[in-house]
C-alpha cells in the first residue's frame, strides 16, 4: 500500500517552557481532527515531542528563550511524523543508551528519562544536524497508526 | 486543560499532595518546592494525589526521584494514588511502577501507612 500524505500543520514556539503546553494542545488538537490514534498512541506523541523540545530548551539554546522552535507535523496513511526543526548547536541523542534506574534513583540524577520515554514510544528516531544543505537540525519522530 | 496547581494536606498518618493540571518541565519546580519544603520539615510519609492530574513528562517524574531516597532511609515513603491511566501509561513506559508504590485511591495509600505505623 502506498503511504499518502494526508495533511500537515505546523507551530513556530519560543524557546521557553511557558510554551510547552500551547504546543502540546496545539498537537492534541491537530491529532484528533486527523483521527486514527486512541488516547495512549496521543499521549506517548505528547510525551515524545515535549522531551524533545524540553531538551532543546535546556540543553540545545540552554535558556535563551529569544530562541525559537519548529514543529512540524505530517500525517500520511500510515503514519504521523514530527519533525522538530531548530539552530541551536547540534546534540546527539544517546538514544542506545538507557539510564539504569536503579543506579539513576541512588544518583538522584535527572535528564536521560526524556530521551528513554522518547525511545520506548516512537516507532522511528531520526536527528541530522544542520549542514550548509540544512540550516536547522532536525529530529524526525515518526509513530504508525494501530494496525 | 485544568490549571496547574499544588495543595498540601496534612493527616495524622501522612501529608497528601494534591497535584492538579499537568506536571511538565515548565511546573515540576513548584512540585520541587513543595516537597522540598515537606522533607526539610521532617515529613517522610507522603502521598501524591493524582486525582486531577492529566499529564506528566519526565521532568515531573524526575522531582519524585530527587525525594524518594531520602524518606525511604527515613523509613517513610512517597506513595502515588489515583492516577489516570495516560497518567500511569507514562510511569509504566520507565518502569516506574516497580520502583514506586501506586494505588487506585488515597484512603488506600493513607492505610497502607497506618498498617507500617
Amino acid at each position: 500500500m502506498s503511504d499518502t500524505v494526508l495533511h500537515s500543520a505546523s507551530i513556530n514556539i519560543a524557546a521557553d517552557t511557558s510554551e510547552l503546553l500551547p504546543m502540546r494542545e496545539f498537537l492534541s488538537h491537530e491529532i484528533q481532527m486527523e483521527g486514527g490514534f486512541d488516547q495512549y498512541q496521543i499521549q506517548a506523541i505528547l510525551v515524545a515531542v515535549d522531551e524533545a523540545v524540553t531538551n532543546l530548551i535546556k540543553h540545545g539554546y540552554k535558556g535563551d528563550s529569544s530562541q525559537n522552535i519548529r514543529v512540524v507535523l505530517q500525517f500520511t496513511t500510515e503514519s504521523i511524523t514530527i519533525t522538530i526543526l531548530d539552530r541551536a548547536v547540534p546534540f546527539y541523542p544517546e538514544l542506545q543508551v538507557e539510564p539504569d534506574l536503579k543506579q539513576y534513583m541512588a544518583d538522584r540524577k535527572r535528564g536521560g528519562l526524556g530521551l528513554m520515554l522518547i525511545a520506548r514510544t516512537m516507532d522511528s528516531i531520526v536527528y541530522t544536524a544542520a549542514s550548509h544543505i540544512n540550516q536547522e537540525n532536525a529530529l524526525v519522530l515518526t509513530k504508525h497508526r494501530r494496525a | 486543560m485544568i490549571p496547574f496547581s499544588i495543595s498540601t494536606e496534612h493527616s495524622q498518618q501522612a501529608s497528601v499532595v494534591h497535584v492538579s493540571g499537568y506536571l511538565d518541565a515548565h511546573t515540576a519546580n513548584g512540585l520541587e518546592t513543595t516537597l522540598d519544603e515537606l522533607v526539610r520539615s521532617g515529613v517522610v510519609r507522603i502521598i501524591i494525589d493524582f486525582e486531577n492530574l492529566e499529564y506528566i513528562s519526565s521532568a515531573g517524574l524526575g522531582v519524585f526521584m530527587v525525594f524518594i531516597e531520602d524518606v525511604r532511609a527515613k523509613h517513610g515513603d512517597i506513595v502515588f494514588a489515583s492516577m489516570k491511566p495516560s497518567v500511569y501509561s507514562v510511569f509504566d513506559l520507565l518502569g516506574f511502577p516497580i520502583l514506586f508504590r501506586i494505588v487506585p485511591t488515597v484512603s488506600e495509600a493513607l492505610a497502607l501507612f497506618s498498617v507500617h505505623e
